[in-house]
């Protein structure tokens, strides 16, 4: 991945406000993820075949956001690229953040999806 | 002769089942008068059976349950009538759970009639079988008959369907079995509404079952959603209304987004709290602390700093 390396996120149609935002909790990890986030490496799919592909698996999605890799490192947010559970995963990291920072965290991650609007929609 | 509902005491829900009848103040003890007591007693007994888990139908033939249909209709959620029960002060309880017991104890019976509020997107107007169709925000699809007063607003709002503005129709709906609205039978009001109406979101969130997070995420206290409603429709008269959405835990955040800035307040509803977060990208500033939300006060804080976000041009 390059800094310039889109990182897509899928949004869960809760997160998804009803005048077209993407609202904070679409990049807060869930307790179980560990402070880390999943997201799709976008050198390697684009956002309308991640949708398709996050679907195919039975999961709920109101469409795609994007982040950039240099956005994360601006936060202190190292991005992963894992390959795991398949290729196109890649991961952001807040483990290493308080509480209080990984609020302030994807607080910003929300206000630059929203800036840059949905890559791709259901 | 009759039995009527003659009122529903104010602050409560006490209902007084009045004798009526010139004739019963004259001759009170004309025979007719004891069979209208012994039907008074018969419907609060029959109600509180069904309170205990216990048949109705030793108090009232099953045949007659349906004549609960003209009854407590207009009961909504947590509203109870209180009924007195023969030869003391304990009362019954007629609740929206209790009539509906009572209408469906025949096995015969497929559909109940109760009020219903229905938010959705006008997806269909037929002029010609006089006949609408609601999307529902569930997905589900709910028609209804065109009423003269609402046509126009019907028509329009089918034409705004691409554009997403939803309805709000309030009527008496056609309910199934498993208490789902069918139909609405007749409507008493409908509007066009904000897509981030707080009583439509709220009616959202409600509906959310335990693992509504693909897999985690717990469900939402119905009675902390009420204050909740009521809380914000009181406070965001004349302010840019919060996008709401649930957290992982059962909470609620609401959240003003704009270019450079964030703000939000993260809601317990079992406690009445809020932790609130505001970043400013542009002062650099970034601020945390806690509501107490039964205080007046942290409200018109939160309405004060919602004005700074005018939304998005």
């Amino acid at each position: 991945m390059t800094p310039e390396t889109m990182l897509l996120r899928q949004i869960h149609p809760m997160y998804f406000s009803k005048d077209g935002e993407i609202l904070r909790g679409a990049f807060k990890p869930t307790n179980s993820d560990n402070g880390f986030l999943s997201v799709y490496n976008g050198d390697m799919i684009e956002p309308a075949p991640a949708v398709h592909h996050y679907r195919e698996q039975g999961r709920k999605t109101g469409g795609v956001a994007g982040i950039t890799v240099e956005e994360c490192s601006r936060h202190q947010l190292p991005c992963i690229d894992d390959g795991v559970p398949f290729p196109e995963h890649a991961t952001i990291d807040f483990s290493k953040k308080s509480p209080s920072e990984m609020k302030k965290a994807y607080k910003e991650l929300t206000i630059y999806a929203n800036n840059r609007g949905l890559l791709a929609q259901v | 002769m009759g039995l009527t509902l003659s009122e529903v005491k104010e602050g409560s829900a006490k209902t007084v089942l009045k004798l009526a009848t010139a004739a019963s103040l004259l001759f009170p003890d004309i025979p007719a008068l004891n069979y209208l007591k012994s039907a008074r007693d018969a419907i609060s007994m029959a109600i509180h059976a069904v309170e205990k888990n216990e048949p109705p139908t030793d108090h009232i033939p099953v045949h007659l349950l349906k004549h609960f249909e003209g009854f407590g209709k207009s009961l909504r959620e947590k509203e109870a009538m209180e009924l007195p029960l023969p030869g003391g002060t304990a009362v019954s309880h007629l609740t929206r759970e209790t009539r509906k017991k009572l209408l469906l104890v025949s096995e015969q019976v497929k559909t109940y009639t109760e009020n219903a509020t229905v938010f959705g997107h006008v997806s269909e107007v037929d002029q010609k079988r006089e006949s609408f169709e609601i999307l529902t925000i569930f997905g589900n699809t709910v028609s209804g008959r065109i009423e003269e007063e609402h046509r126009m607003l019907l028509v329009d709002a089918l034409r705004d369907f691409k554009s997403r503005l939803p309805v709000r129709i309030d009527g008496v709906g056609v309910f199934n079995r498993t208490g789902k609205l069918k139909e609405l039978k007749s409507v008493t009001h409908m509007s066009v509404i904000d897509p981030l109406d707080i009583s439509m979101r709220i009616a959202e969130l409600k509906s959310l079952q335990a693992g509504w997070l693909d897999g985690v995420g717990e469900s939402l206290d119905a009675d902390g959603l009420d204050w909740l409603e009521d809380s914000l429709i009181a406070a965001f008269t004349n302010a840019p209304i919060p996008k709401l959405s649930p957290t992982e835990e059962g909470g609620v955040i609401c959240e003003w987004i704009g270019p450079d800035s964030h703000f939000d307040v993260e809601i317990n509803l079992l406690e009445h709290s809020g932790e609130w977060s505001l970043l400013n990208r542009s002062s650099g500033e970034y601020l945390e602390g806690l509501f107490d939300l039964d205080d007046a006060f942290a409200w018109r804080v939160i309405v004060q700093m919602s004005k700074q976000f005018k939304g998005r041009d």
